[in-house]
């Protein structure tokens, strides 16, 4: 590979120090300068009947360099209420996703006499806030998850400008390595492509909701794989699961090279 | 006619230009390090390739035979650093052979960089050149370009500052076995954790006027932990939607069926051997 | 990220493909820092603990001339902060005056009792930096915030695109390839920090110091260092790359055949 530094680019291409940017006669600007970065890490999230596990690799990346093992990519969007939100992608960009996220549904419960903002309501503002920046994007994917009013776990997952599935899902990875993620989930969770063994390849497996202990393996699993094949995932894993109980956060280890 | 074959270039050029994106070629990523000592000489890799930000293979050899005392570590595109360091070898063996003299590490870094040099760039090795000869202990580092240095401690590739780090702290004018194997492990270890396009475990190969040792995983740093649980799928799990059974007195009508009888204790199957002159 | 200011927010290579410069060659004006001009290499930093070792070199750079020898890069914010800065020159100036001048001088004159801390200069500087390439304008630098904070030490970094983040060890610019893995052996997570002594962290950056003047091409070994502990923040303007070494060179000769 052309090693990043090389070929540093400020040396094949001959950046000028004197870069002009504007056109005067177009009254149009032209940049040389990118607005967007990526910091690499993986995300995903679990739902069963009642529960709920979003969980996200803490490794923060620059190219070939690791800017920080300990960053978290997994938010509380307050303290009293069920909603988790995971970003990934452009660091910056998440960030303000999450900050932006936990702003609103703060308002929202000063706005309705402490009410908590519902999942489904935090859900559409995502994707509202989101398509708001349609032509200057938020590089962030996002996966939303939190409990609905009959204490059913919600999950939902999002593209860069906020495209979304009302119906919510029953898992989701965005990040370096969802294509490494997804098919496993897609099999380990919804059983896809498996059939029930007696019925001779005719019956696919039916689909139940997953227990907790199995949940908490399987993310375990995807990531520690993920690790194993992806440079940009790894150092540190947070797990955040949500039940009826509440909230609860656990930070394992993660390979570190 | 020997060598490369240009005869698509035309044609890929042209593809190319309307879209198709080049072939990704696999790469290693790397750290790649070299140290003299008194008595000798050491270079040591990682074991991590990559193909854009997916690991390719997780326990790779960087550390190349060239002749028995000349062994080279090599970065970049894979397959250039295999090819160039496998052919610069044979050269070297067929003018050892034609000299009737043990083959020299200038002999090997000028055939190596007047090849480089020819493909101006084309060929992606970045190649760590040690051995001992005798006119001497030897350590270069050769460029894809084809220039050359020489200097008592080098590093290459994507880990080669945090490498580098390692030697410019610790780096003594007189070392002994132990201590430059020590310093060229702990410099490859900064850049299996500092660097994503270096990881896994840490090859190392001592040259001396006696021999050269190759030290395949000295380090294992990354050990995979266990995974939380099994995945074996019950049998009959994957889906079919028609079953037909094939029996062998069916087949026969189509192909002859030679019985090759039951693998003999010592391993491999009973016909499976080669012929021989007798 | 590349080290090299220049390179800093561009398309990256890897990622892109070769960056198309072609468009850029015109003989229009330019505007400010669209690219930068005037820049300062690496700040390196590190947690101890009782407190924070900060320091960057005193050169400022024009293209590959070292145009000016002695600039501060360390500015001291209120009582407990250090924000350290590289990339262009112009920029941080703008910074330190313009910004964190005012915002300590409105802030003192209200007179409450409260002053800004570590992480509120942090912040409020990853904010400008944010809004300002959210109006595709960016103050092209990259900054390490260094402090006392709420009983702990604190170290953060914020750059030209508003990417943030934390750790025990950090380093900016060529700093980021050379001298982590070395601020790293010491103090490899956050619970090291306890272990590490204010002593031991001075060692440990002025080491750091001295590899990136002989490894950086842009950097210099006149440089300043500052140690925010909880009583206060005391700074080493002039500090020189001690302890050099060049005895590598004595046995070499040439770069190939060459033996004389």
């Amino acid at each position: 590979m052309s090693l990043p530094f090389m070929q540093p680019l400020g040396y094949d291409q001959s950046y000028s120090f004197h870069t002009p940017t504007s056109k005067a006669s177009g009254g149009y600007t032209q940049h040389s300068f990118n607005p967007y970065t990526d910091n690499g890490g993986t995300i995903i999230g679990i739902t069963g009947e009642d529960f709920v596990v979003l969980a996200g690799d803490t490794r923060h990346t620059s190219g070939y360099n690791i800017n920080s093992r300990t960053e978290k990519k997994v938010y509380r969007l307050g303290e009293d209420n069920s909603l988790v939100l995971a970003t990934v992608g452009f660091g910056a960009d998440s960030k303000d996703v999450a900050e932006t996220m936990m702003r609103a549904v703060n308002d929202f419960k000063f706005n309705h006499n402490l009410k908590n903002m519902s999942v489904s309501a935090a859900a559409q503002y995502l994707s509202t806030f989101l398509y708001g920046n349609r032509f200057f994007p938020k590089y962030a994917n996002c996966v939303l998850a939190g409990l609905d009013k009959d204490g059913r776990a919600r999950l939902y997952s999002y593209d860069s400008v906020g495209s979304y599935s009302k119906q919510g899902e029953s898992r989701a990875s965005a990040g370096s390595a969802s294509s490494l993620i997804v098919p496993f989930l897609d099999n380990q969770v919804e059983f896809k492509n498996q059939f029930v063994p007696s019925s001779k390849g005719q019956e696919e497996r039916p689909v139940v909701p997953l227990d907790p202990v199995t949940v908490a393996k399987l993310v375990k699993d995807a990531f520690t794989s993920a690790t194993e094949r992806h440079i940009e995932v790894g150092d540190g894993l947070q797990i955040i699961t949500v039940t009826k109980d509440g909230v609860s956060e656990e930070v394992v280890d993660l390979k570190k090279d | 006619m020997p060598g490369f074959d240009f005869s698509n270039h035309t044609r890929n050029a042209a593809l190319h230009a309307k879209g198709m994106p080049l072939p990704k070629a696999t790469s290693t990523g790397t750290t790649i390090v070299g140290c003299i000592f008194d008595g000798g000489v050491v270079i040591a890799a990682d074991t991590r390739a990559t193909s854009g930000p997916i690991v390719a293979d997780k326990n790779c050899e960087k550390l190349h035979f060239i002749s028995p005392q000349i062994w080279c570590a090599g970065a970049g595109t894979a397959a250039d650093t295999e090819f160039t360091t496998a052919l610069i070898s044979s050269q070297l063996e067929l003018h050892s052979l034609s000299t009737g003299r043990k083959p020299r590490v200038v002999t090997c870094m000028t055939l190596l960089k007047q090849h480089l040099f020819r493909y101006q760039g084309h060929i992606g090795a970045y190649l760590v050149i040690a051995g001992v000869d005798p006119t001497g202990t030897h350590l270069f580092t050769v460029h894809a370009h084809g220039s050359t240095d020489k200097l008592p401690y080098v590093t290459m590739g994507s880990g080669s500052l945090a490498a580098m780090a390692v030697f410019e702290t610790k780096w003594e004018k007189s070392l002994t076995r132990e201590e430059a194997v020590d310093l060229c492990s702990e410099a490859i270890l900064a850049g299996i954790f500092n660097d994503l396009g270096s990881g896994s475990n840490v090859d190392v190969c001592v040259i001396t006027s006696e021999r050269a040792t190759l030290m395949r995983n000295h380090i294992t740093p990354n050990e995979r932990v266990p995974k939380e649980m099994s995945y074996k799928f019950a049998r009959g799990t994957t889906g079919y939607i028609k079953e037909m059974v094939v029996e062998k007195k069916d087949l026969k009508k189509y192909v002859t069926i030679v019985d090759l009888g039951d693998a003999p204790a010592s391993g491999g199957t009973a016909g499976d051997a080669m012929e021989v002159d007798a | 990220m590349n080290h090299l200011p220049e390179a800093w927010g561009r398309p990256r290579n890897d990622v892109y493909g070769t960056y198309d410069a072609s468009y850029l060659q015109s003989s229009m004006p330019n505007q400010h820092t669209q690219s930068p001009i005037v820049t300062g290499t690496s700040v390196v930093a590190l947690k101890f603990n009782g407190g924070v070792v900060i320091a960057a070199d005193n050169l400022a750079s024009y293209g590959s001339l070292a145009r000016f020898t002695n600039v501060e890069r360390l500015k001291q914010v209120g009582t407990h902060t250090v924000v350290g800065a590289g990339g262009d020159i112009s920029d941080m100036q703008y910074l330190h005056e313009k910004l964190l001048d005012s915002l300590i001088i409105k802030e003192e004159y209200q007179n409450d009792g409260h002053h800004l801390r570590a992480s509120h200069i942090y912040r409020y500087l990853s904010k400008v930096l944010y809004q300002r390439r959210c109006k595709f304008d960016p103050l092209w630098n990259t900054l390490l915030v260094a402090g006392w904070d709420d009983g702990k030490p604190f170290l953060a970094s914020a750059d030209l695109l508003g990417t943030t983040f934390s750790a025990p060890a950090l380093a900016t610019g060529f700093g980021a390839h050379l001298a982590v893995p070395l601020l790293r052996r010491v103090c490899p997570d956050e619970a090291a920090v306890e272990n590490i002594t204010r002593e031991q962290a001075v060692d440990t950056i002025e080491e750091c110091m001295k590899v990136l003047f002989y490894r950086d091409a842009r950097s210099l070994s006149k440089y300043s260092l500052a140690i925010i502990t909880g009583k206060d923040v005391e700074g080493a303007a002039e500090c020189e790359a001690k302890n050099q070494s060049w005895k590598f060179a004595e046995g070499i000769r040439g770069y190939g055949t060459q033996v004389v």
